[in-house]
């Protein structure tokens, strides 16, 4: 997973290791830590799902009250800190979408126009370069797979949503995206 | 309509559906229990999780508000004395480990009131997860009748016997008592203790002097640990 020469971005994921390590032995500075090194990130994931900001300000407590009390699960071994740590931000924030009845209406090509940045090189760097593949292997789809399967993680819609958002029945929408899922599998690699 | 799935593309396909959250009803609380009683399955689904992740990054950095972290940090448990910071490191420890050697235990709490979970029929083994080596437990908890069915999957050998601790988030361990060395044992769980069998606490086997138990305290590190999860 680290990249071959060491960089800024070997070093910011391992004081981010570091520091998780600190925070499962119940070290409170070791928090700031990682709230420091990571708060603009996690805002960014949270402001996007939500799209709130003030519920994005709450979503974030949530997100560092929860890594405090999951720092020990932290494995370095089987994830890089900023992908561990930005799955307890998307979950938490999908957790408040849901929690609201956000199912958005909108028609499921809004996924679409989510602004579609790549992470920048650093970012990149942190959680590991092969995890960039992810973006290349999604924009390979076609397009109603591709729409779904984002507003899938973007919105956290369930397939009844997906389905009703784009007057299709259950069992198209179902194929759609399965079949979507096994070639993004197939371009992932099996790990 | 396109030709059904094979198996393996069946499972593959599935776990990604766990993972971004397409489920929903009997399929999401089916494909849930699969999580908790098939390992390689648990495996695919993190995997995906773990693919997934990053798009999350792709939006741009955001500054978080002024005193947020105040706020944050108003919110954490009190200042930790030392016993406190020792036994999240047990904890920590507890956890580490059995992400190391891939001993893990789970335990489902079946909830008495009705569920839209409809709960698999009188099962042998409710909950496992398993890794590549070591000691494996799963455990399964009846709250009518206050009994955790507890199942000894694998142990390393040991002249000491397991002995079963459930640690309350942010408590310390309480003795439920020895379980088998091999096989099934039903354990009825004393009053006082069922309701640390709660969502977030941890259950940690470790290797104690079987003619003491149940003991005050862990004497060691656990050789399994999870945590608790609710159906």
């Amino acid at each position: 997973m680290a990249s071959p020469t060491p960089s800024a971005g070997d070093g910011a994921r391992a004081r981010l290791a570091h520091a998780l390590g600190e925070v499962a032995g119940g070290d409170r500075k070791a928090l700031k830590t990682v709230y420091d090194l990571t708060a603009a990130k996690l805002m960014g994931v949270c402001l996007r799902i939500c799209q709130d900001r003030e519920a994005a300000e709450d979503v974030m407590q949530e997100v560092y009250l929860k890594v405090w009390d999951r720092a020990g699960r932290f494995d370095a071994s089987r994830a890089s800190p900023i992908t561990w740590l930005c799955t307890i931000a998307r979950n938490t924030a999908i957790d408040w979408r849901r929690s609201r009845g956000l199912r958005d209406t909108a028609p499921v090509e809004a996924a679409l126009e989510l602004p579609d940045g790549r992470p920048s090189a650093d970012a990149l760097l942190e959680a590991g370069e092969t995890q960039a593949r992810i973006f290349d292997c999604l924009e390979a789809l076609e397009e109603k797979p591709r729409a779904a399967i984002r507003a899938a993680f973007f919105h956290g819609r369930s397939y009844p949503d997906l389905a009703a958002a784009a007057a299709v029945p259950l069992g198209t929408m179902k194929s759609w995206i399965r079949r979507g899922l096994l070639q993004l599998r197939g371009c992932l690699g099996d790990g | 309509m396109a030709e059904p799935l094979r198996p393996e593309e069946e499972e593959i396909a599935l776990a990604a559906e766990l993972a971004l959250g397409l489920l929903e009803g009997e399929d999401l609380a089916a494909a849930r229990r699969r999580q908790l009683a098939d390992p390689a399955f648990a495996v695919a689904v993190e995997r995906w999780v773990l693919d997934f992740a990053p798009l999350a990054l792709g939006g741009a950095d955001v500054a978080a508000p002024a005193g947020l972290w105040e706020r944050i940090e108003a919110r954490l448990p009190g200042e930790a004395h030392g016993a406190v910071v020792a036994l999240r490191r047990w904890r920590a420890t507890a956890i580490a480990t059995s992400a190391a050697a891939a001993v893990l235990l789970a335990i489902l709490l079946l909830r008495p009131v009705p569920q839209p979970v409809v709960l698999p029929p009188p099962p042998v083994v409710v909950a496992q997860i398993t890794g590549t080596a070591g000691a494996a437990f799963a455990a399964r908890y009846d709250a009518e009748q206050g009994t955790l069915h507890v199942r000894t999957e694998a142990m390393p050998s040991s002249r000491r016997a397991p002995e079963l601790w459930v640690i309350p988030a942010g408590g310390k361990p309480v003795s439920l008592g020895l379980v088998a060395s091999q096989g099934n044992r039903d354990m009825t769980v004393a009053p006082a203790h069922r309701q640390l069998l709660a969502e977030g606490a941890t259950l940690a086997v470790t290797m104690e002097d079987a003619a003491t138990a149940p003991h005050a305290g862990p004497s060691g590190p656990p050789v399994a640990a999870g945590k608790i999860t609710i159906l």
